[in-house]
């Protein structure tokens, strides 16, 4: 098993307000919780997610679903004064996209760049899985 | 920074506190079974009667497949419900499927680990159902969302949310219900025949429970699952 990374760049943030929602953040989904939160006013968002590659699979914490379907999950939240993350919708970014080159690299235990934009056709949060062509993969370096 | 989702409340309401405990008490009591299970299953799978442990193709080993996926399933729309619901009985409701299926599909995968099985398999999907492998004409088990569905569900909100959870759910039980029946009664191990009985009688009365759910919503039931 090698652990490569995911460098996510989310740009084109919808701002954060939305659909009476305040303060609106959006986080990477570890397990059941959503971490490394950034306001959706934001100019970007990156994260940078481990994943175990195995056996042509992908596993870890941040990886969701079953084998042959695995995504990472962009949640959407309110954050209240207090601190706590209301999550309200989640968008998917399935690892099987990939393009091969890209996933060979991954599975070698290099860092792969996943950008694209996080505002949807609406204007809204970008949610449910997000269509290859607006996912722009790419093996830096 | 790391913030945790806002925490659902207990289902119990007088001892919130004490459910990390029963949580921990029903995990080490599910290791304890599968400890106990292993050996039993050791035993007669060496005590040269000519029994062993399931098969490749068993009954048994196709229903801990099958069913962990189907199980996958639920617990994937459960876990986005209960953070996304304002609706107190759906949350609880959503935890408890959550918890329930998530502490079955371990127990299943542990099964496979100790009979020396992969976890995945080249049988065809529903292949130990002999008579009932019927698929969803989409190649999906009875009653499994479609990825387009999955992907509606984590877009909702509101009202809308709880009852297209509702409908989503009803249907997915309905179809694991004959799964779980096929191999409460064809499995060869008697804890697997058990643990699918155990389903059959969760789910059932968990479909009561959402039925109501969903009149008192206003919405209605989506087509049962051939």
């Amino acid at each position: 098993m090698t652990t490569g990374t995911v460098h996510i760049v989310g740009r084109q943030l919808p701002g954060a307000t939305w659909d009476g929602r305040h303060n609106v953040h959006i986080g990477v989904q570890r397990r059941s919780e959503v971490i490394d939160l950034v306001r959706a006013d934001a100019t970007r968002a990156e994260f940078d997610v481990p994943i175990d590659v195995a056996d042509g699979d992908y596993r870890g914490p941040f990886v969701h679903g079953p084998r042959a379907q695995r995504f990472v999950y962009l949640s959407w939240g309110e954050r209240a004064p207090d601190g706590t993350f209301t999550m309200f919708r989640r968008a998917k970014l399935r690892l099987g996209l990939m393009p091969s080159a890209v996933a060979d690299a991954l599975a070698t235990g290099a860092t792969v760049h996943a950008e694209l934009p996080l505002t949807d056709a609406g204007g809204g949060p970008l949610a449910a899985s997000v269509p290859p062509e607006l996912i722009t993969w790419t093996v830096p370096g | 920074m790391s913030v945790e989702l806002q925490a659902p409340p207990a289902g119990d309401e007088s001892t919130p506190s004490r459910r990390p405990v029963v949580l921990l008490l029903v995990g080490i009591l599910a290791v304890a079974a599968l400890a106990i299970a292993g050996t039993v299953g050791w035993l007669i799978g060496n005590d040269g009667d000519g029994s062993a442990t399931p098969a490749e193709s068993s009954v048994d080993a196709g229903f801990a497949r099958d069913m962990s996926t189907h199980h996958t399933q639920a617990i994937d729309m459960a876990n986005y419900t209960r953070d996304a619901t304002s609706d107190k009985s759906i949350q609880i409701l959503a935890r408890d499927i959550e918890t329930e299926q998530y502490f079955q599909v371990g127990e299943m995968q542990g099964w496979l680990d100790t009979w020396g099985l992969s976890r995945t398999s080249k049988q065809p999907v529903m292949s130990w159902m002999a008579g009932h492998n019927h698929l969803e004409s989409d190649g999906l088990m009875p009653g499994m969302a479609t990825p387009d569905e999955m992907d509606k569900l984590e877009t909702m909100t509101g009202k809308a949310l709880d009852i297209y959870f509702l409908q989503l759910m009803i249907r997915h039980h309905q179809g694991g219900l004959p799964m779980a029946q096929y191999g409460a009664e064809h499995a060869k191990e008697p804890y697997v025949r058990n643990l699918a009985q155990k389903m059959v009688q969760a789910q059932s009365n968990e479909i009561v429970q959402m039925e109501q759910l969903l009149r008192t919503l206003g919405g209605s039931p989506l087509a049962a699952p051939s």
